[in-house]
């Protein structure tokens, strides 16, 4: 996983230090002066500012008769009173973050200024700095009168929110130096006019639409001066018609991302002055071109994400020992890590994360003492996380997780004392971890470690020196005795301790930590007892463990509740019914429980919830009115008591995907309108209960059904012939493992199902999008099988076994080549096997027993592997059956029949053979042992002897 | 297990709620270990999720009561690659069923610590090397077919002891020396043998050693 949160040097960008340590003199400077602006200037400034909107008053000293030149904002000339710069970039606070509240926004928002940009400005002639950067301008065009304030060096209008086309006259301000107009909502169809800025060594104009200006390269690349270009996000593609520009010298940082190059822009190749290159989240790709390896100056490359480069890591990249910033991540890269990496001596941002990339990782790696990142994660590494890792004392994250690392957890990791995140899940590390191993970890705030085969197992005195926000240790041997350090842990948010091997009963302390949780996975223990509450604001799993007792107590924040698994009791009640403020609650899974009684009919506060799993407890009694009022996606009822018909107001579901009622007592007919209203279904289970009537046919308009199980009821009447109309039956590509289940806050969850398929019933998760089935078993179907069945080429298992259906086996089955499991036993079908059966060649569970079908069983290398109880109570003959026929319908043993007399008549052909051979050898073979030179002439002729032997034989054995 | 999983959009990061990632099946490693031999360029195996708790879910694999896999049916299926003595480890396997693919190399000698196997179809393939000898170790075997390979050498002696074996197909490979005549192999007809240009006709016992010509 690549985290880029960390303080590691960015792409680099020089020129804003040039510029204002100048600005900065100046205002000090400027501090001790008497000078009183200029009278003219002030006043166009007042009406500069009349037109302006500011809502936090920023512009408070901006009064009639002051000094102008000591107005916020305002930098006089020193010696000649003139408005020298004019610095409004607001707001003077840095952007929030992404998770601070409403208030600190609206603060920010506040500060910005907007209104109209008054012309008055052109008073100010002597202007060589403006700044009016993340104001918010919405929606106006930068005005052309910039243009005409000849004096600019340094114009910066980033995310000020202007819109429209650049004013092409800005091209017109010769002594400019610095322009930035990123971020802003511009488009300009050429670049012609950037031409004519002949001192300019800044441009950014990130973000701008420049799809049209084909000519960027060849403006931009001439600027003499220009030391800096951004053009992140400016639409720019490959450009076909490649013209070589005889490029400056001088460009030294070049960013280019977020563009749609699907290969790296040749022109790029004659600049050899670029010390910071940025390309990434473009679509580049074959392989990285070697001319990076050659640009010896090389600080920064940056490859990032949604590019495709596919080669190994050129050997030429390893010589750039000047090279401080490195991002592979999120290619496709091959080969392995060489040691050579070891001479990156300058490397303090190394991220090679999401990749191929396979071998180990090089113990070079600890020669890079001024690492601070280091990422690998989720590439195919194998072998041991080198010791040498120890010597990067500068070293703050850590990330090698998602590869297939074995060996132990290096004791020298302990040393990283710079070190805030440390991640190696997923991977296959063994052996027994230390309290020594996070002995100087002190500045530990993640440890990112679940699914390892680690134990640890520390004095229950211990002390972790680190306080950390998010712990992850799934899988690992923590047990039995439930962790104390974590009492220690006063800053813990994030926790999974899932199957961990923790038997012991949860300690009260944890539950009252001084932060509350957000996420916690306690799931797959055998914590026992009760638990009254829980104190997470998001996500809480605690399924498959040892918990009695009634439901607990929830936060209305939660999200996410999963108590699937364990022995909980009670009613719903609580849980459900006992607030009225709105929940957040968007997944109930109480599945595999205890749980008694109705279930309650206080739904229509949860209006949030998509997927509820009730299965598998002791619920009973009709389904509530109010729970179709919930949007929901899922909803599993099976394996309950539950009984009454399908209520009509399912029909208000229509985003349902799954819905599983089996195993119960409801009745009535399958309801038509599952056909027209519960139209996103995927997986449709009614098995085990007391279903009467007819198929609907309007169940043929379910295009998205993968599974249909109607199985174990009393349905009758015929298979529906417009069954071939089930088009997600009917497709052999599967493109999504997973069922997910959309819109469930921002995660995707995927949909689990109990499945009948090869005759057993299974859980499905990960896969269950690659799942066709369908199961009409033990009901009392009548009539043929419909031909159009055999176009459901997609379903994997079919089963009409235990119905009353009548006539010949169609033969278009033998066309559904993806079949595994096909089940027609008992029923009342006559004929023969199809010869079209000898085409499913994935067939593992077969059964046409108990029909009235007739003639030899086809032959195949699937249909002769399955045994006679495949194949009993017809009459049928031919392998496996020990029946064999002599003439068509005629059944005989096959002792006495077959292979077996052909063999014997060979047999005795062998003896006679044999007999002679033997009777002759001690005459004729042994003084071959004996005499050298008659042996050899001897087997030359034995050999043209056994030919000719052959050909007889062979010809007997026909 | 917990009952579903999550991915965040946002990191594009899994949280496993469900399954352990690491299977700790050996049945479920082996195939897994397969998978990884092979190339499979029409997703035949896409359902082979190693993070679940057993294979018994797996397309093409088929699990007995005690959820171990008893029948892996991958005949026809456009995958090439090697076998490795990873396979061993089914040691319930009553059916192998790899014919018509492209997979090459040797056939793995560990193959013939499978006791319960009834069914061996490598027929089709591009295998080459010997006849494992180690099959003598097949007991339950009634299917043996090696037809239409590049495998070569003699048919080993000690296949006669496979008093199951009723199906026996060798033809269309390189195969030298002689036929065997003892045991099962008594009643397989010609066809079984055709194509091997350099097999020599039945053994001719205290005569000729049988893998003479090789």
């Amino acid at each position: 996983m690549a985290i880029a949160t960390m303080t590691t040097p960015l792409p680099i960008s020089l020129f804003p230090c040039l510029l204002l340590i100048p600005a900065l003199c100046f205002s000090i400077c400027h501090a001790n002066s008497n000078l009183l602006c200029i009278q003219s200037e002030r006043e166009a400034l007042l009406k500069f500012k009349n037109h302006l909107i500011d809502p936090s008053n920023r512009l408070s000293s901006w009064v009639e008769g002051g000094d102008c030149c000591k107005w916020i904002g305002i930098v006089c000339h020193n010696s000649t009173g003139y408005v020298n710069q004019l610095h409004l970039a607001a707001p003077p606070l840095s952007e929030p973050d992404f998770d601070a509240t409403p208030t600190e926004w609206e603060a920010y928002e506040r500060s910005k200024l907007r209104g109209k940009i008054n012309p008055s400005l052109l008073e100010l002639k002597h202007l060589s700095s403006l700044d009016l950067s993340s104001n918010n301008f919405s929606s106006i065009h930068i005005p052309k009168i910039f243009g005409l304030l000849e004096s600019l060096t340094y114009l910066n209008l980033s995310y000020a929110q202007f819109q429209g086309a650049i004013p092409h006259n800005l091209g017109n301000l010769s002594k400019l130096q610095y322009l930035d107009l990123g971020g802003n909502d511009l488009k300009s169809k050429s670049l012609q006019w950037v031409s004519g800025l002949s001192s300019l060594q800044y441009l950014d104009l990130s973000g701008a639409d420049l799809s049209n200006a084909t000519d960027w390269v060849q403006v931009t690349f001439k600027l003499p001066s220009l030391l800096e270009l951004h053009l992140s996000g400016c639409r720019l593609e490959d450009d076909p018609s490649f013209i070589s520009v005889n490029s400056t010298k001088s460009l030294v940082v070049l960013d280019l991302s977020w563009n749609r190059f699907s290969s790296v822009p040749k022109s790029i190749f004659s600049l050899h002055g670029l010390v910071s290159i940025d390309l990434s989240e473009n679509s580049l790709e074959g392989p990285i071109p070697d001319y990076f390896g050659n640009i010896s100056f090389l600080e920064v490359l940056d490859f990032t994400n949604w590019n495709h480069l596919n080669s190994s890591i050129p050997n030429s990249l390893y010589s750039l020992n000047r090279l401080q910033f490195l991002s592979l991540s999120g290619n496709q890269l091959q080969g392995t890590i060489s040691s050579a990496i070891g001479n990156l001596s300058s490397a303090t941002y190394l991220d090679l994360s999401e990749n191929q990339l396979n071998g180990q990782i090089p113990l070079s790696i600890g020669q890079l003492s001024s690492l601070e990142l280091f990422d690998v994660s989720e590439n195919q590494l194998n072998g041991q996380i080198p010791l040498s890792i120890g010597e990067l004392s500068s070293l703050e994250l850590f990330d090698v997780s998602e590869n297939q690392l074995n060996g132990t957890f290096p004791l020298s990791i302990g040393e990283l004392s710079s070190l805030e995140y440390l991640g190696f899940g997923y991977n296959l590390l063994e052996g027994v971890v230390l309290e020594t191993h996070f002995s100087n970890l002190t500045r530990l705030t993640t440890l990112a470690a679940s699914q390892n085969r680690l134990r640890f197992e520390p004095n229950s005195s211990w002390i972790p020196p680190f306080q950390c926000e998010r712990i992850e240790l799934g899988h690992w041997h923590l047990g039995p005795k439930f962790p104390q350090w974590l009492k220690f842990q006063k800053k813990l948010s994030y926790l999974d301790i899932s199957n961990a091997g923790i038997s012991d009963v949860m300690p009260t302390w944890f539950l009252n930590l001084p932060t509350q949780f957000e996420y916690l996975n306690l799931s797959s223990n055998q914590l026992p007892g009760e638990i009254s509450y829980l104190n997470v604001s998001n996500f809480v799993d605690l399924s498959s463990n040892r918990f009695i007792g009634p439901l607990p107590r929830v936060l209305p924040t939660l999200q996410f509740l999963i108590l699937s698994n364990n022995s909980f009791s009670g009613s719903l009640f609580e849980l459900l019914c006992n607030s009225s403020s709105r929940k957040r609650m968007e997944v109930l899974y109480i599945d595999k429980n205890l749980i008694s009684g109705d279930i309650p009919d206080c739904w229509s506060h949860r209006q949030d919830l998509k997927i509820l799993n009730l299965g598998s407890n002791k619920l009973t009694g009709e389904i509530p009115p109010s729970l179709w009022r919930l949007n929901l996606t899922m909803l599993n009822l099976r394996n309950n008591t539950m009984f009454g018909e399908l209520p009509s107001t399912l029909q208000n579901s229509p985003y349902l995907i799954m819905l599983d009622l089996s195993k119960n007592h409801f009745s009535g007919s399958v309801p038509a309108w599952i056909g027209d209203k519960l139209s996103n279904l995927v997986i449709l289970s009614l098995r085990s209960n007391n279903f009467d009537g007819h198929i609907p046919h309007k169940i043929c308009d379910l295009q998205f059904l993968q599974n249909l199980d109607l199985a174990h009821n009393n349905i009758s009447g015929v298979i529906p012939k417009c069954f071939n109309n089930l088009s997600a039956m009917a497709t052999t590509n599967k493109t999504n493992n997973f069922v997910f289940a959309k819109d469930v806050d921002f995660y995707l969850f995927f949909l689990n199902a109990f499945l009948m398929l090869k005759g057993r019933e299974d859980e499905y998760g990960s896969t269950l999008g690659l799942v066709t089935s369908m199961d009409l078993s033990a009901n009392t179907l009548t009539g043929e099988i419909p031909k159009e069945i055999g176009s459901l080429v997609g379903l994997l298992s079919l089963n009409f076994s235990g119905n009353l259906l009548t006539g010949n086996i169609p033969d278009s089955i033998g066309n559904m080549e993806l079949m595994e499991s096909l089940d027609l036993s008992m029923n009342r079908l006559n004929g023969e096997i199809p010869p079209s059966f000898s085409n499913l060649n994935f067939l593992n569970h077969f059964n046409v027993s108990y029909n009235n079908l007739r003639g030899q069983i086809p032959t195949s290398t699937q249909l002769q592997s399955f045994d006679n109880l495949s194949y009993v109570g017809n009459h049928l003959w031919g392998p496996p059956l020990t029946k064999n026929c002599t003439s068509k319908g005629i059944p005989t043993d096959v002792a006495n029949n077959g292979s077996s007399s052909e063999g014997s008549k060979v047999n005795s052909l062998y003896v006679s053979i044999a007999l002679g051979f033997v009777m002759g050898f001690w005459g004729v073979v042994a003084p071959l042992f004996f005499i050298r030179s008659w042996s050899i002439a001897y087997y030359r002729k034995l050999d043209h002897i056994c030919g000719k032997l052959y050909v007889f034989w062979a010809t007997m054995g026909m | 297990m917990a009952p579903l999983a999550v991915i965040s959009l946002s990191l594009c990061f899994l949280l496993p709620l469900l399954s352990p990632a690491i299977s700790t099946n050996s049945e479920g490693n082996a195939l897994h270990a397969l998978r990884r031999r092979l190339s499979d360029p029409t997703n035949v195996l896409q359902s082979w999720d190693p993070t679940l708790v057993n294979p018994c879910t797996w397309f093409h694999v088929t699990c007995d009561s005690h959820n171990h896999v008893i029948r892996l049916d991958l005949g026809n299926s456009n995958i090439s690659g090697t076998l490795g003595p990873e396979l061993a480890q089914l040691q319930h396997l009553q059916y192998l069923e790899l014919y018509k693919n492209d997979i090459s190399g040797e056939i793995p000698k560990e193959l013939g610590n499978l006791k319960n196997l009834v069914g061996l179809d490598l027929y089709g393939n591009r295998f080459e090397g010997e006849i494992p000898k180690s099959f003598s170790g097949l007991k339950s075997l009634r299917f043996l077919r090696l037809n239409n390979n590049n495998l070569t050498g003699s048919i080993p002696r000690e296949l006669t002891a496979l008093s199951n074996l009723k199906v026996f197909d060798v033809s269309n490979n390189d195969l030298c020396g002689t036929i065997p005549v003892d045991g099962p192999f008594g009643m397989f007809s010609m066809p079984s043998y055709a194509n091997n240009m350099r097999l020599n006709g039945p053994e001719l016992k205290g005569l000729v050693p049988y893998n003479f010509g090789c």
